[in-house]
């Protein structure tokens, strides 16, 4: 990446009107306004009105300026960034205790000196970090040019050497080489020193200074967003407050972080720090907005790792790459976030200490460059043995083979991972557990009793093939995936009218029914124009009702990303800018929508559209306003924005190809050769069969929160690929795998050991989603619920699971959780567990209607009994009453407990009255429906 | 001192510079400041203030108060401004009352008056919100639309914060759901999640058929039909062991058993039952919605409740029905039917929880969504329009300093003359008074670490 320099502007910035306007403009236009959702609005308006044409395109010069390069990231190729932890070791073939320095080419000067990490790596891969050990020594080549001291390479003269690592051990000593370079310091910069310590000590954190209305009337921008703003607030608001130019050290931005004067924030760096030395030293040289290269790359050692169990430290080393080509330690000046909020300890100079086993990612983020690196401390393997359920007479019993002759890929796959991880992989779930999760997993509704005694029965190792073939063929497949992306795309009734929903909603099924390549359908979806009666897969531009909301919700739904934070400002968490955000917000400018029957009943609704509505293209240019650089900005693919220069006209903007719309243009990005579309497509159909994603919440793809296993969603995206982005054949690929057979194992509560669930080494267990759950009820009493959606045609349909809009009220569905679709978030739709929902089943008027419903399926169960009390052989005996009530909620028969005990109840009665009979089956009907085996999807 | 005031008005110390003026007795002159007539002696600055609430009971109006013909009345405005109403003197000297709210008046020595709340939203669904959780919406979108991306109800942030009392809901919210077209956000957990949802039901308490059909077992089910079926329950749980091997499993297993127990005890169900009240007490609050909701409100908090939320009505309302929006008849309404109900029924709850030893843990909060506009001549031109402008917010109890009056209105109750609060301070003060972090982090849909409140506690209000 060419290098950069940056005008200094000292002049522009020394006079004290200008620089209000710049905090005019910056506080009340950026955030303020935009940004209101992540902090309340001035209160009070400042009257302050001026012409500000001229200063704001100034400022927007200015900005552009400022906006500092980042790596040319495209989306496509930097999806599937993380690493698993066995490249760290790279190579199983390696020697026991084999010795690894990290970085292998080190950097170091005066302000920044090196440290480093070394690792004493095992033949498995794992590792231990044996970098403060005594037994550890150094020794440079060249001497004279860098000494080792308390973990550091202190710089002597500029120059390179080799450097060697030497560990002693009882069996004798082995060591490992790395080159060492030593180069000198520029000035301290404002933009480099100053704001990497405001964000490395977390002064402009959104909960401290970086607050939209700051901290104790000081503030900053969110995390060094904005060097021109933090300028002002340091050095010219106030006077000379917050800098002492007479007496640096004296200075509230140092008196204030070393606490030396009370500070609320507390203690953010010590007087002998580094730090402190910097803003001392810029104060000191007259305090100017200096600026320094930018930053074009952040690398942070090693990229993943394995801690042996038993050591819980673990280091880092960051790296940062300037664009004059300087590479320096930043370790000490970055700000390390761990991905898990208790049990670890992240230390500024990058030492990580866990408390427990875990698997975590810390996020390094410094000045504009942002990586992670994966750390997992390994659990206890020898608890493994006794772990989970294993040691009783229950299912699911774990197996610790770690088979590698898997037939399957993803098996092998997630194989490989659990013996890196040694973490126990549970055994096959039995045939019970199996066939209902497989019914509920794909057409979201139970097996019937005939179904799962036809499964039990059926002894064909081809057995799962052929049933999952079954069900991906049944409607109730695309029924239950139509439903999912009507969640989605928010197919709902108020925006989309209840025709438009149910025309949706169809269109949707069709898509599923027929097994169109997902990468045409959501093509089609995001590019199409015209009548959403007629054409309803332009219904896409009916729910997504402004360009900005438009951009937002396709980059989460289709590439599993959340921009939203970019709207405001660089996003903090994630590489996004907000040249992302309003690149693609561009593409949706020109929708038009034109209502042709529009009667809401009230009319200042304007949620609320009847009847049909005509989308279409303008023939205006498609651009949008970027508030940072206040200049118009044309359509642009996330990520693919080229920001090397600060000349925001040399961005890359798509050029509309002749004959084809933005939106077409969109399309084709979007869903071709878009490795993040695969991605998310991939995580999301896992998700599906799963209850979890291997990239976790689904849509949050974000290089601070990694893949559980990146190579499973790598093979699945490749062969998502393979398969012609067919659903169908990928749906198969995953439910034939032994990992969707694996049983669902006890949860341990041992710190000690590494959860099993996000790693698929055993079957997520979760509470039944809201329509499942009801059509559930629904078919084991025998008495359909029916559920109307809608105003205008009064639609009623018996199965939740084939409902095309939402609820037209409250009731049993959004206890349960089922979305209201006002959000594309998969968050919308709640497996919480509430106090409402165990009174809605145990009291609640659907359940108890249901079991009282004269005519339902213990009215049928009575009778029998009733006949077979008479001596008629052909009616159900009482035992076969209890076994199908049994197959039907719970897919299984009663156990000898079980039957006994219903038995032991049923049998006096059966020769009594209709009414006594029938209060026994009352009790074990309600009993089955509020048991969590029925309630739970296993 | 005034310069200095001023130069520090946009810093944190701006109300303690203010009160310090109050000490040195330029409160009147500036019009703004702690007022405490009527207490002994002022607390001096630094005394630590404690937050001492156990409880809250949170009274909204929903349409939007006048706050100049209740308790910031201006006897000396211009006759389109002052109304209607005389002013009559009140326990707390120098804060005059509405002539149609004697008893109020009576008892004013028990409340803290806060009389420069003011925001920007001028439609009633954005401000309910922005009144029900304190957090400003992005537009004031007169349909607003109750998504999860935005903010929790009070409640539900106080229910996130809160241990448990096991047998009763931690929030609990009726007998209304307020909508104004479309539902008014702001009535639910949101992103918090389900878990945190009020305890909600519409169900009249005034009507003699008050009750909760999910809490009161069927006809045909006893206690022991109950207890038969839930051993039914254990022995098939019992078979997969669920319960040992998923959190989940075995929260729903605990919720069952509290939904079983309230079914079967005492707890809520009792405190429900308003027939046991004495219906002399239940006449003194009003045999009205709003009065039997007080008065369960006080038995709600009894039985171990943390938050309570009373809606005073479903809708806006306004000439003559249901809601506080006067744009008609701004003055017959209130004389004849909000100001003898409130008068009626709110100094009934606070004598009713004094005299349950229960006013020095609850916090009463009487508010609406605004005020109402000090022009009179809206419409029928006998109404007063929306005024997020300026308004008064009442609160009594939970270590309230009874007298207290903080901020002041302009001489037309147009703007704040001094104190300017925000929603956001009202929202961190009933946090603060439970001993809740006003600033406690919550994560919204997106990920992102929000504070529950953005505001500063009005703690000087406070014991």
């Amino acid at each position: 990446m060419e290098s950069t320099t940056r005008p200094v502007f000292a002049l522009g910035l020394s006079t004290v009107s200008f620089v209000s306007y710049l905090d005019h403009l910056l506080g009340s236009c950026f955030c303020s306004r935009l940004c209101n959702r992540l902090g309340r609005t001035a209160r009070l308006n400042t009257h302050r009105r001026a012409p500000r044409l001229f200063l704001g395109l100034l400022l927007g010069l200015l900005l552009a300026w400022w906006l500092v390069p980042m790596a040319s990231c495209d989306v496509r190729g930097a999806t599937l960034s993380g690493t698993t932890p066995s490249e760290t070791s790279e190579g199983r073939g390696e020697q026991a205790g084999s010795l690894k320095i990290l970085p292998e080419i080190l950097h170091t000067s005066e302000r920044y000196p090196a440290q480093v990490v070394v690792l004493l790596v095992g033949s498995d891969g794992a590792a231990i970090d044996v970098t403060g050990q005594v037994q550890l020594t150094w020794e440079a080549q060249e001497p004279e040019l860098a000494r080792f001291e308390a973990g550091r390479w202190i710089a002597l003269r500029t120059g390179t050497t080799q450097i060697t690592a030497r560990y002693e051990q009882p069996s004798g000593s082995i060591a490992a080489q790395a080159t060492l370079h030593i180069a000198s310091d520029s000035p301290v910069a404002f933009d480099r020193e100053v704001i990497s310590t405001l964000t490395r000590s977390g002064c402009n954190l959104g909960t401290c200074h970086g607050n939209l209305h700051g901290k104790g009337g000081f503030r900053l921008s969110l995390r060094g967003d904005d060097p021109i703003f933090d300028y002002y607030r340091l050095a010219v608001e106030f006077g000379q407050r917050r800098i002492d130019a007479f007496d640096p050290s004296k200075s509230l931005i140092l008196t204030k972080a070393t606490a030396a004067q009370a500070h609320q924030g507390g203690k953010r760096f010590s007087e002998d720090s580094p730090h402190y030395k910097a803003i001392l030293d810029w104060i000191d040289q007259g305090a100017m907005p200096s600026s320094a290269p930018s930053v074009t790359s952040l690398e942070v050692f090693p990229a993943s790792q394995r801690i042996v169990q038993g050591n819980r430290i673990a280091r880092i080393i960051v790296q940062a790459r300037f664009a004059d080509g300087a590479v320096r330690d930043v370790t000490n000046w970055s700000r390390l976030e761990p991905s898990l909020p208790s049990g670890v300890e992240v230390r500024g100079d990058g030492t990580i200490e866990a408390e427990h086993a875990m698997d975590l990612s810390i996020g390094a983020t410094y000045l504009d460059g942002r990586s992670a690196s994966r750390i997992v401390f390994l659990g206890d393997s020898s608890l493994n043995q006794v772990s989970g359920l294993a040691q009783g007479s229950l299912p699911g019993e774990t197996d610790h083979t770690y088979d590698h002759t898997y037939n399957h890929p993803y098996d092998r796959t997630i194989a490989e991972q659990s013996e890196q991880l040694q973490i126990a992989l549970a055994d096959r779930a039995d045939d019970g557990m199996f066939i209902r999760r497989l019914f509920l997993a794909t057409v979201g509704r139970l097996p019937s009793p005939e179904e799962t005694l036809e499964y039990l029965a059926d002894r064909s190792p081809m057995r799962n093939d052929r049933w999952i073939d079954q069900l991906l063929a049944d409607p109730g497949f695309d029924y239950a995936w139509a439903m999912r992306w009507s969640d989605l795309v928010r197919n709902e009734d108020k925006v989309m009218s209840s025709r438009g929903a149910s025309l949706l909603h169809e269109w949707l099924r069709e898509q599923i029914a027929s097994d169109r390549p997902l990468q045409e359908w959501i093509g089609q979806l995001v590019s199409s124009l015209g009548s959403t009666y007629e054409n309803p897969p332009a219904s896409f531009y009916r729910t997504h009702r402004d360009a900005e909301i438009a951009a937002e919700s396709s980059a989460q739904v289709f590439l599993g990303v959340r921009i939203a934070c970019a709207k405001c400002h660089n996003h903090p968490f994630d590489r996004w800018k907000q040249d992302d955000y309003y690149g693609l917000a561009a593409h949706f400018t020109t929708l038009e929508r034109k209502q042709i029957d529009n009667k809401p009943k009230d009319a200042l609704d304007k949620h609320v559209i009847t009847g049909d509505e005509v989308i279409s293209l303008s023939d205006k240019k498609p651009q949008i306003k970027h508030p940072g650089r206040s200049k118009m900005v044309g359509p642009s693919g996330l990520g693919s924005v080229h920001t090397q220069t600060r000349d925001a006209s040399a961005t890359q903007e798509l050029e509309p190809q002749p004959g084809r719309t933005v939106l077409q243009d969109f399309a084709s990005w979007l869903t071709l050769d878009n490795r993040q579309f695969d991605a998310n497509l991939a995580n999301r159909i896992w998700y599906q069969y799963f209850g979890r994603g291997i990239v976790e919440p689904p849509d949050d793809f974000r290089e601070s929160n990694p893949p559980s296993n990146p190579e499973l969603l790598e093979q699945l995206a490749t062969d998502m690929r393979a398969e012609g982005y067919s659903l169908k054949r990928l749906s198969r690929n995953i439910l034939a795998s032994s990992t969707f057979a694996r049983a669902s194992i006890a949860e341990s509560s041992d710190e000690n050991l590494l959860p099993t669930t996000p790693y698929f080494a055993s079957y997520p267990l979760r509470r039944l989603a809201a329509e499942p759950l009801i059509d559930a009820i629904s078919e084991v009493t025998g008495v359909p619920s029916p559920l109307r959606t809608g105003d205008e045609d009064h639609s009623t349909v018996y199965s939740a699971m084939r409902m095309p809009g939402i609820p037209k009220k409250p009731g049993f569905l959004t206890t349960f959780g089922k979305p209201n679709r006002l959000l594309v978030c998969e968050c919308e739709r709640s497996s919480q567990i509430s106090l409402g929902q165990s009174l809605a089943m145990t009291n609640g008027v659907e359940i108890r209607d249901k079991i009282a419903a004269p005519g339902n399926r213990l009215d049928g169960y009575v009778q029998q009994l009733q006949l077979h009390a008479k001596g008629d052989s052909s009616a159900m005996s009482p035992e076969q009453v209890i076994e199908e009530m049994f197959l039907r909620a719970l897919s299984r028969k009663p156990s000898q407990r079980e039957l006994r005990s219903s038995l032991d109840a049923l049998e006096p009665t059966v020769d009594s009255d209709r009414a006594a009979v029938r209060v026994v089956l009352e009790d074990l009907l309600w009993a089955l429906l509020n048991s969590k085996e029925f309630m739970m999807l296993r | 001192m005034a310069k200095g005031c001023l130069e520090f008005q946009r810093s944190i110390h701006r109300r303690q510079c203010l009160l310090q003026a109050s000490q040195f007795g330029l409160a009147g002159l500036l019009g703004g400041g702690l007022n405490l007539a009527g207490i002994g002696s002022p607390p001096s600055d630094s005394k630590p203030r404690k937050a001492r609430a156990k409880s809250v009971i949170f009274l909204h109006q929903y349409g939007g108060p006048s706050h100049i013909d209740t308790f910031d009345m201006k006897p000396d405005a211009p006759d389109g401004i002052r109304g209607e109403f005389k002013s009559i003197s009140s326990a707390v000297a120098g804060s005059p009352v509405c002539e149609y709210l004697p008893r109020w008046g009576a008892q004013l020595d028990r409340w803290a008056q806060i009389r420069s709340v003011h925001h920007d939203m001028k439609n009633h669904n954005p401000a309910c919100y922005y009144s029900l959780t304190g957090k400003r919406p992005a537009t004031d979108d007169i349909r607003l639309r109750d998504t999860l991306e935005l903010f929790p109800a009070y409640g539900s942030s106080v229910a996130k914060f809160s241990e448990p009392v096991p047998g009763v809901p931690t929030f609990v919210a009726y007998p209304h759901v307020l909508r104004d077209g479309a539902i008014a956000p702001g009535q639910h957990a949101s992103f918090l999640g389900k878990q945190y949802d009020p305890y909600f039901f519409q169900s009249d308490p005034n009507s003699a058929e008050f009750g909760l059909p999910e809490l009161q077992l069927p006809a045909n089910i006893d206690l022991a039909r109950l207890h038969r079926r839930r051993g039914l329950v254990e022995l098939i749980d019992l078979e997969k062991r669920l319960i040992e091997q998923s959190s989940d499993a075995r929260g729903l297993d605990q919720l069952q058993q509290q939904a079983l127990k309230i079914l079967s005890s005492t707890g809520l169900k009792d405190a429900l039952d308003l027939g046991s009240e004495d219906p002399a007490l239940r006449d003194a609050y009003g045999r009205s919605t709003y009065g039997q909701s007080c008065l369960l409100a006080r038995r709600l908090v009894q039985s171990g409740v943390r938050f309570v939320t009373v809606y005073f009505s479903q809708s806006i309302g306004g000439k003559g029905s249901e809601g506080w929006d006067t744009h008609q008849e701004n003055f017959k309404d209130l004389r004849e039917r909000l100001l003898p109900m409130s008068d009626q029924t709110v100094p009934t709850l606070i004598e009713d929880l004094e005299s349950h030893g229960l006013l020095d843990d609850t916090l009463v909060l009487w508010m609406g969504e605004f005020g109402r506009s000090p022009q009179v001549g809206d419409r029928d031109g006998k109404g007063r329009g929306h005024w997020p402008d300026c308004y008064t917010v009442m609160m009594a109890g939970g270590g309230v300093q009874g007298g207290a009056i903080y901020g002041a209105s302009d001489a037309k109750g147009a703007y704040p003359a001094s104190d300017p609060v925000g929603p956001e301070d009202i929202a961190a003060t009933l946090y603060w008074a439970l001993g809740i972090d006003p600033h406690a982090e919550v994560i919204d849909t997106q990920g992102r670490p929000l504070a529950i409140s953005t505001g500063d506690p009005i703690d000087k209000i406070f014991y």
